[in-house]
């Protein structure tokens, strides 16, 4: 049963520039009580599908396609209808904690707002729920009257957790849980995370750069690049057999791995590149890659690439041979170094 | 003379604080503490700064062309003058000893809470002060509420309707606001609610009918100002992540604008509007003299007209003491307004 269908979402905002195509024709699914790492640079659109899911967008976006939420479109409801899906149906924690909680309001008071909104209990009751949820996730209670600068970044992150679950939400979203928090802290943050969701039978949708925190806990995992989605599919068969080159330049982009990072920029959102996306980057690019688009391909069960050098000649495997060795050395002679993601 | 003033000073305050403190028993030990002592550190600043106003006010008025005893004797007696007048007057004003000599007198005066006598009347200036004080209070708090009263919501519906006619009517009403000034204001009010439609009196002290024109006046002047700046703050909380959390909460509209919004958006106003009321308790002098409203801004305009050296430096004075305590009291509320300043500040 699908909890999440997004089908060809296109999001775009005016931009001096021109057309910024945030999103341009995502198709994504999410099942119940599962949990999709949505990877990919920054800049590509992650964190703005993940707020499109729940309308959080200024008017300015210009939003197309459809997002069925367990079979009901939240695109064409109305907003006093949406309203109730926030924070009930749909939690989100915002990346930025430190910017994303009020500054003036009392932790306590933001968490148990939710409670009195909500569910319309009074401030004792209200209270009493906050300090339950609060020791759920790893925080004394007696913390309830702090101000979010009290808190460090991984206290500020639990405190986010406890705003997105506390109604029990059947879908939650975790836009960059672990940025820049120190490894043990983002490993605590990570398992906290799973296990409440697990726990509540809930879906999660954990938005990331982070490609060992997606393979730690993710189910599947769905690839994103320049605004749209390059491949999706189990957490494992796209770890251990990636279908497209951008997954395994991801891949290999790891410390273990040798930091071989793929040269290049990411591109502009504004006037992405013919053809494939990623062509200007790719190590075994083809002719007809730089002129036309490709489409998702569906290569199993609930697995897609969107990739011409895929399944042609065989396996991707061998044309991909070789390709990190020769683009280290790429970048090692060209001055234009390719950012590090990881 | 300067020990017994800082001996005076920093005893005086010690008691000050020692007498809150029981008043007001501290809940939080460690935050209360801190806050303590910065609100000691700000009076004892105060001190400093006061003794700055009455040397800048005591050189200006003894330095300025002219003979002092001249023109005392001139506003007492009139331009028909003798030496001897002249003298009399000088001997009596002990103006004959060196300007240093003075100065530490009227220090001394001072420590001791004696503003002297106004040199025209020989009245107390202190109690001539205290007089007027009750009816510049009243207008300063009048006009304040009156500018909150309309700043507030103005500036709210602007940044909400930002584009649309409702908006830009706002930041249209506050920009002419800015634009007109004071007396021009105070005298179209005369003209159109005193002469053609008869709903106040012009001038005088008295009921609420005799506030109405002044506290408008200087509300809508006010108001103008306080707007722009709400709409501004307004603006920049409703783009911060924190609404969009709020948003992800699924409130309404109404809740994360005013509670969620509103208070981050008030804390420039606070300051501002404390600013505001220091400068209006100082003595609205342009409002004041137009309206005839015998607060202490009149009072200084008058004794500068009627050149009462002694009362203009014992307003000044006066008028830089409620400026800077009323300074103090919006660092104060600020503190308590917003969270990351009660912990930081006095680090």
């Amino acid at each position: 049963m699908k909890l999440l269908d997004i089908k060809n979402l296109r999001v775009y905002f005016e931009a001096e520039g021109g057309i910024v195509k945030a999103n341009d024709g995502v198709s994504l699914e999410l099942g119940e009580s599962e949990i999709l790492g949505l990877i990919g640079e920054t800049g590509c659109g992650k964190s703005i599908l993940g707020r499109v899911v729940m309308r959080l967008l200024s008017e300015k976006a210009r939003v197309e396609g459809r997002l069925l939420y367990k079979g009901q479109d939240l695109l064409t409801l109305p907003e006093n209808k949406m309203r109730l899906f926030r924070g009930k149906e749909i939690g989100i924690m915002l990346q930025n904690p430190a910017q994303a909680l009020n500054p003036v309001l009392t932790v306590g008071e933001q968490l148990a707002e939710i409670y009195r909104f909500h569910e319309g209990l009074r401030e004792r009751e209200a209270k009493e729920k906050a300090r339950a949820m609060f020791k759920r996730v790893g925080i004394k209670p007696d913390r309830l009257g702090e101000y979010p600068h009290q808190f460090s970044g991984g206290m500020q992150q639990r405190v986010m957790l406890a705003i997105g679950l506390a109604l029990k939400p059947s879908l939650l979203i975790a836009d960059e849980p672990t940025k820049g928090l120190d490894p043990s802290t983002k490993h605590q943050i990570v398992a906290l995370l799973s296990a409440l969701v697990r726990e509540e039978h809930s879906s999660l949708l954990l938005i990331t750069h982070d490609l060992e925190v997606a393979a730690t806990i993710c189910d599947r995992i769905a690839v994103m690049y320049a605004g749209e989605i390059l491949e999706a599919g189990p957490a494992k068969k796209i770890l251990s057999s990636p279908g497209h080159p951008y997954t395994r330049n991801l891949l290999h982009s790891l410390p273990k791995y040798g930091l071989n990072v793929a040269v290049g920029q990411s591109p502009s959102l504004i006037s992405p590149p013919l053809g494939c996306r990623f062509h200007p980057r790719c190590g075994s690019c083809l002719k007809k890659c730089s002129k036309i688009h490709p489409d998702l391909l569906k290569t199993g069960p609930r697995t897609y690439v969107r990739c011409h050098v895929y399944g042609k000649s065989g396996k991707a495997d061998e044309i991909m041979k070789g390709a990190p060795e020769e683009m280290s050395e790429k970048t090692k002679n060209t001055a234009e170094v390719g950012r590090c993601h990881f | 003379m300067s020990l017994n003033f800082f001996f005076h000073s920093t005893n005086s305050i010690y008691f000050l604080q020692v007498s809150l403190q029981s008043a007001f028993l501290p809940a939080d030990k460690n935050g209360n503490e801190k806050m303590w002592k910065y609100i000691v550190k700000r009076l004892l600043l105060i001190f400093v700064v006061l003794f700055g106003v009455t040397l800048v006010t005591f050189s200006a008025m003894h330095f300025a062309p002219g003979d002092p005893a001249e023109l005392i004797a001139l506003a007492r007696y009139g331009s028909d003058l003798s030496s001897e007048q002249i003298e009399a007057v000088r001997a009596m004003e002990k103006l004959e000893s060196s300007v240093c000599i003075q100065y530490m007198k009227w220090m001394d005066q001072l420590l001791h809470l004696d503003f002297g006598k106004s040199l025209i009347s020989g009245d107390d200036i202190l109690t001539e002060i205290l007089i007027r004080l009750p009816a510049t209070i009243k207008l300063a708090f009048s006009s304040l509420c009156i500018s909150l009263l309309i700043a507030l919501p103005a500036g709210i519906l602007g940044a909400l309707h930002k584009n649309t006619f409702l908006g830009q009517a706002c930041v249209f009403g506050s920009l002419l606001g800015v634009s007109i000034p004071n007396f021009w204001l105070g005298v179209l009010f005369i003209w159109l609610f005193s002469l053609n439609l008869g709903f106040f009196p012009s001038f005088g002290y008295g009921g609420i009918e005799h506030l109405a024109l002044p506290a408008l006046t200087l509300g809508t002047s006010m108001a103008a100002v306080t707007t722009r700046l709400t709409r501004a703050s307004m603006l920049e909380a409703l783009n911060k992540e924190y609404i969009i959390t709020a948003r992800a909460k699924g409130l309404d509209e109404r809740t994360v604008i005013l509670k969620h919004a509103l208070k981050n958006a008030l804390l420039p106003v606070v300051t501002f509007s404390g600013m505001q009321l220091g400068y209006l308790l100082g003595g609205a002098v342009v409002v004041e003299t137009v309206f005839s409203w015998p607060g202490i801004g009149k009072l200084l305009v008058d004794s500068i007209f009627a050149r009462d050296f002694s009362m203009v430096q014992g307003c000044v004075i006066f008028i830089a003491v409620l400026f800077s305590l009323s300074n103090l009291a919006v660092d104060i509320l600020y503190a308590f307004l917003d969270p990351r300043i009660r912990y930081e500040k006095h680090n």
